[in-house]
């Protein structure tokens, strides 16, 4: 099915006034801020280092516990519409990393890629990339076989053998996004029992294709030796190799917090904030995955845009900026 | 009629600030193609949109003439030509994502205004050697466009670099050829290549590698 969108990122931005508030990260969490601050009429710009918004959402292939939505949905849609929704509110897009914050004085400096931004009031929705496992080899074969995102990388495994490696939500929907293109998927997780919502257990286990390999840990990925690519795995003391062609792997996320580091307050580079997304510092709040909470998913990354936009509308009231 | 009407406004919007007139140089082929009539006639769609571009459709087998005027080794091809051919080619259907990547390198080509630092362009276009950027994409990544775009503004720099943009769905054999197995994933020179949607001066740093 060939599909044509675009959507409003990189139209000429001028960054040169103050604004009332700027949102750093456009995944769902920055565009609920941004769409909630600019019906509150605030001079708001997101920013956000891709061309394309959405952040994690826009790489989820089938999105299936979203509200609203009854059949499997594409986050790419809903990240697409979400982004429209935003430009309709007078929000502006900047297309520019940002590689520095300054939160000294009362008006609010950001470095970006793209010079300097001031704002009143900021909002950081910066979000998560995906966790490594850290065993040997896997770094060197990112790209060559050692994989985080089933919907970028899904096509090129077609009729191929791959492994996946997690137990959590994230891993057990990747995985039966694969199924549309591998012949054959290990599912290794390292306890007995996966973490993933029921629902999903009971489909996955639905799937003929799909060989379970629990109590499983990774020890090693091996994908340049002449008898093809290993992994080499250890089920409560039992080390054996298995032969693949990919690898998928779902176990977890990190932080994108390292600028914030000494500037904020971080709990394991998460950041600390107060249910009104306050962070430790006046007219900066948090939002999304990149915030220390229990619940990282869609749902709850709009809610703390909506709360963050919402505090931070009362805090330039008060003060009066 | 593959751009509905809103996707039209959009693309329209967008094309307001085009200065240059930019020419669409498809090339097709009869049979044996997938997407080669699909790729025609959403270029014929695109041209619609603004006078300032144009297109020519060329024949692969038949066209031998422009086929290496142009360079094209595969199809379905477009290269997208300014004031002069800058090296920017996109090899496949420009779908879901790569679609934004069609309408900004059209922007680049005919604004000229790239986001290299001038210390960057500077470097590339004083390049001692022909450099030769393969972007590998895929329609449903959306970190491809990033790196798409910075390879054809590296092209558009600098006329030591070409740069192609490669759908690897659409071309198995090529990802296959170069180990693609995730993407963007940049072939820079044949022998260096860079994973993920990077900054310039990574890119930068892989070339001077392949010139030593
Ligand atoms: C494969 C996968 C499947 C998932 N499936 C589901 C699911 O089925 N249901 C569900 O509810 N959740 C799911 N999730 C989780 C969900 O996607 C996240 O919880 C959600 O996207 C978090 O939103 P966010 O806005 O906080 O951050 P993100 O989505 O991570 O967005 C952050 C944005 O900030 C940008 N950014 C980061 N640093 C900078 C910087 N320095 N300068 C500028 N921009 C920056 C990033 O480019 C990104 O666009 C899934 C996640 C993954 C990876």
């Amino acid at each position: 099915m060939l599909d044509f969108n675009l959507a409003g990122t990189s139209l000429k931005t001028d960054i040169s006034k103050v604004f009332d508030l700027a949102v750093i990260g456009a995944g769902p969490a920055g565009l609920t801020a941004a769409l909630y601050s600019g019906r509150y009429r605030l001079k708001t710009l997101l920013i956000e280092k891709k061309l394309v918004c959405g952040g994690q959402l826009a790489t989820i292939n089938s999105l299936e516990n979203y509200p609203g939505f009854s059949e499997p949905v594409s986050g790419g849609r809903i990240a697409r519409e979400m982004e429209r929704q935003v430009i309709k509110s007078d929000v502006q897009i900047l297309t520019a990393q940002v590689n520095n914050v300054d939160f000294s004085g009362e008006i609010k400096e950001i470095a970006t890629s793209k010079g300097l931004i001031k704002a009143k009031a900021l909002v950081i929705s910066a979000g998560a990339t995906p966790r490594m496992l850290g065993v040997a080899g896997e770094k060197e074969n990112i790209g060559k076989g050692v994989s985080y995102c089933a919907t970028c990388d899904g096509h090129l495994y077609i009729d191929k053998t791959i492994a996946v490696v997690g137990g959590g939500n994230t891993a057990l929907e990747e995985t039966i996004t694969l199924t549309k293109y591998a012949k054959k998927i290990f599912l290794i997780h390292r306890r007995g029992e996966f973490r993933a919502d029921k629902i999903l257990q009971e489909k996955v286990r639905a799937i003929p294709k799909i060989e379970f390999i629990l109590d499983t840990a990774v020890e090693g990925i091996d994908f340049s030796s002449e008898n093809g690519k290993n992994v080499l795995i250890n089920t409560k003391g039992k080390k054996r190799n298995l032969e693949v062609d990919g690898i998928f792997i779902f176990v977890g996320i990190l932080p994108n917090s390292e600028i914030f580091e000494g500037s904020l307050k971080l709990k394991d580079g998460f950041i600390v904030t107060d249910e009104e997304m306050k962070t430790n510092i006046e007219g900066i709040f948090a939002a999304g995955d990149i915030r220390l909470k229990s619940l990282r998913q869609i749902t709850t990354a709009v809610s703390d845009g909506a709360v963050a936009a919402f505090s931070a509308k009362n805090y330039l009231t008060e003060k009066n900026l | 009629m593959f751009l509905v009407q809103e996707v039209q406004g959009q693309v329209k919007e967008r094309f307001q600030d085009l200065k240059d007139d930019v020419r669409l140089v498809v090339f097709t082929q009869q049979s044996g193609c997938q997407y080669c009539a699909d790729n025609q006639k959403l270029m014929e769609e695109i041209a619609e949109l603004s006078d300032k571009i144009s297109l020519e459709v060329f024949d692969f087998q038949t066209d031998k003439e422009q086929v290496s005027k142009y360079a094209i080794d595969k199809v379905p091809a477009t290269a997208i030509v300014g004031k002069e051919d800058y090296g920017i080619r996109l090899y496949g259907i420009p779908a879901g994502y790569d679609f934004i990547s069609l309408i900004e390198s059209i922007r680049l080509v005919s604004t000229g205004e790239t986001e290299l630092a001038s210390e960057e362009s500077d470097y590339l276009k004083n390049l001692a050697k022909e450099t030769h950027l393969q972007v590998f994409v895929s329609s449903g990544c959306p970190h491809c466009p990033s790196a798409a775009t910075l390879a054809h503004q590296m092209a558009l720099a600098s006329s030591k670099v070409k740069a192609d943009v490669i759908d690897a769905a659409q071309f198995p054999h090529l990802a296959d050829k170069y180990n693609v197995s995730a993407v963007p994933h940049t072939v820079i020179n044949e022998t260096a290549y860079q994973l993920g949607a990077v900054p310039a001066p990574a890119i930068i740093e892989k070339i001077k590698e392949t010139l030593k």
